[in-house]
């Protein structure tokens, strides 16, 4: 690609800019914290922070430096962003479910509308597996490892006998 | 204690049906694990971690080792058989492999996999045996500054891990230094970076983080790639290599499992390193170098067996020094953490049954793969056509249990989501998520050491030590070696293009 054809796609390089802003920002709001650390003595809880924070500014400044003037390569070709940004908000819902509403119920209802949206299409097989993981964690994790699972109040008294 | 009667404690301590249980269980889930592409053994480990909780800490370390050593193996299969490396570390596999199942003669290749595995394997726990006792009583005499400039050591190696990049891999090593700071500071008791939470008092856990960097990262590359479907693997043609042409590769197996286990002694250069190191060695020094790239047995034998032997190789340092040398070995610290097990050198003393339980687990393992590669190959390669669709659900809910079982805490379970979000965001920029890891887990070692250090003996102390000074310039060099090497490759491509 030409240089004049590259600067007319600066989307190119924004993830790659982006990255480090976002890191440096991040640092800045810790060593504003950092400040209001009490003052000691001896090498204090800030030293190694502020001493973190230093190389991150410097790396964060030769990666923004060098994505500016094209020394990294360009941001990869974006693929289906989309459904896993759907995907982390489903599973932020599965989160909140599974600790409202109980892990079991939760959990089997997650796995099959998971393994359909990801294309899979056998119910049988998306039954079986999603059954098949609720009872084997309920073996395994709550009844013999004494993982307190989150439990759904009316059911407790189904899975605790 | 010499090496000869720790490893006869050893075999001691794993003598009985449950070590032996969990050795073959560590082992099947290993070569699952290694064999199903996308899915790293420290993946695989990480996953597991958790479990380990409830087990006894011996039985608990065996089993994860046991899947270490197994996941490096089970990256050849796929390597082989459809050009897919299990992997990063097999990769080296299938340049030669997928050209020998081409020639429908995949059994071969994978015979030879397996015992350039077991061999390479064997060189390296035998290394880790001679070497880890003398090792850990040197670094009993450590001082402060020497722990800082050792952990110092191990992070500069990073720079290896950044696929050419080094800043990208040093960032990431400071974002996990600069999570490690989060929560309670231990020398002064000040509340660092917790936004007024009282969740983040001990600040972020070990083991959600590796999961979410390791595992959950994986499951939403993959969901953006689009990568959902099955491997399809077809039947295994061909028979095993004869004992004539697995004697024909002796010499290199022997060079390749030496390469292998001193490059995984080096914190950061792992098992893809020595591979590809020694597949390169073997070529320029065969005879039948031609044949290299289009099917050879040596090929094979080098990139197996060495990144095998790395194994043991990198478990010296993690033993020894409490220093991981590669990503799983971080992962296995979070399992000592878990056990209240401080991995280094004061372990062989308070802990000599894990140490030496861990030889022993480890030579048991190699055999144990080795019959279970011999007869178990075809059932292996079956398991692996489980469609990605279902494998990535199951990741993401044994993601989840294992986050909450650490402290039966949500926070935890949402710790670990938004570090797979950051990995997967990382990995997208080509920035190595091992790297934020090694942070992680080196990060307190260096805190408190450097403190302690300044504490006694002022900041110059770093330059009178004589070891923390001989190991921080060597840190430097290593921190500059890729720096000049890439300016190097740079002029020279500019004169190319003169």
């Amino acid at each position: 690609m030409s240089p004049s054809a590259e600067k007319q796609t600066p989307n190119k390089y924004v993830g790659n800019l982006l990255i480090p802003i976002i890191i440096l920002a991040c640092a800045a709001v810790l060593f504003s914290q950092s400040l209001d650390f009490p003052p000691q003595e001896d090498v204090g809880a800030e030293v190694i922070p502020h001493l973190w924070i230093f190389f991150i500014i410097l790396f964060c400044v030769y990666l923004i430096v060098a994505t500016v003037r094209r020394k990294v390569r360009p941001d990869p070709v974006p693929g289906h962003i989309g459904h896993v940004f759907l995907f982390i908000t489903w599973l932020t819902i599965y989160l909140f479910a599974a600790e409202h509403i109980g892990y079991f119920i939760s959990t089997f209802v997650f796995m099959a509308v998971s393994m359909y949206s990801l294309t899979y299409r056998r119910h049988v097989v998306i039954f079986s597996v999603s059954m098949g993981w609720t009872v084997f964690s309920y073996v395994i994790f709550y009844r013999l490892l004494y993982i307190q699972l989150p439990m759904n109040n009316l059911l407790k008294p189904l899975f605790e006998y | 204690m010499d090496w000869l009667d720790s490893l006869l404690f050893g075999f001691g301590t794993i003598m009985g049906w449950k070590p032996i249980l969990f050795i073959i269980v560590g082992v099947i889930v290993g070569i699952m694990v290694g064999a199903m592409p996308g899915l790293s053994p420290s993946t695989g480990v990480a996953l597991l971690v958790p479990f380990s909780y409830t087990l006894p800490p011996v039985l608990a370390i065996i089993l994860l080792v046991s899947i270490y050593i197994a996941a490096n193996y089970g990256g050849s299969i796929t390597a082989v058989l459809i050009n897919t490396p299990g992997t990063p570390a097999a990769a080296c596999t299938a340049i030669d492999g997928y050209q020998l199942t081409l020639k429908g003669e995949a059994g071969k290749a994978l015979g030879m996999s397996l015992i350039a595995s077991t061999v390479g394997g064997m060189f390296g726990i035998i290394i880790l045996v001679i070497f880890m006792v003398p090792l850990a009583e040197l670094a009993l005499r450590f001082h402060p500054a020497d722990y800082f400039a050792l952990a110092i050591f191990g992070l500069t190696t990073v720079g290896s891990m950044g696929g050419g990049n080094v800043a990208k891999a040093m960032l990431a090593v400071l974002i996990g230094l600069m999570i490690n700071t989060i929560g309670i500071d231990h020398i002064s008791g000040v509340t660092r970076f917790t936004f007024g939470t009282d969740t983040l008092y001990d600040g972020f856990h070990l083991i959600p983080a590796l999961i979410g960097l390791f595992a959950l990262s994986v499951v939403f590359k993959a969901i953006e790639e689009g990568d959902l479907g099955k491997n399809v693997i077809d039947k295994i043609s061909g028979k095993f290599p004869s004992f004539s042409e697995i004697w024909s590769t002796k010499g290199t197996i022997a060079r390749s499992s030496i390469i292998g286990t001193v490059i995984g002694i080096f914190p950061g250069a792992g098992a893809t390193i020595a591979s590809f190191i020694s597949y390169d060695i073997a070529r320029r020094s065969s005879k039948k170098s031609e044949l290299f790239g289009k099917g050879s047995l040596e090929g094979v034998a080098a990139s197996e067996s060495a990144n095998s032997s790395s194994v043991g190789g990198a478990l010296i340092p993690l033993l020894a020094l409490g220093i991981p040398g590669s990503g799983t070995d971080a992962v296995l610290i979070g399992a000592f953490q878990l056990h209240d097990i401080e991995p280094g050198p004061m372990l062989f003393k308070s802990h000599p049954e894990i140490v030496f339980g861990i030889y022993a687990a480890l030579i048991v393992a190699n055999f144990i793969m080795l019959i279970l590669g011999l007869y178990g190959v075809r059932f292996f390669a079956k398991i692996v056509a489980v469609p990605n669709s279902i494998l990535y659900t199951m990741i993401l809910v044994i993601s989840l249990i294992g986050s909450f079982s650490v402290r039966n805490s949500f926070f935890d379970v949402g710790s670990c989501f938004a570090f797979g979000v950051l990995g997967w965001v990382l990995q997208r920029y080509k920035y190595p998520v091992a790297p934020v890891v090694l942070g992680i887990v080196l990060g307190n070692l260096l805190e408190v050491n450097f403190r302690r250090a300044v504490m006694m003996e002022g900041p110059m102390v770093f330059f009178t030590q004589p070891i923390a000074a001989s190991m921080l310039t060597v840190s430097l060099l290593l921190f500059l070696w890729p720096l000049y090497r890439n300016y190097k490759d740079k002029k020279a491509a500019q004169a190319a293009e003169e």
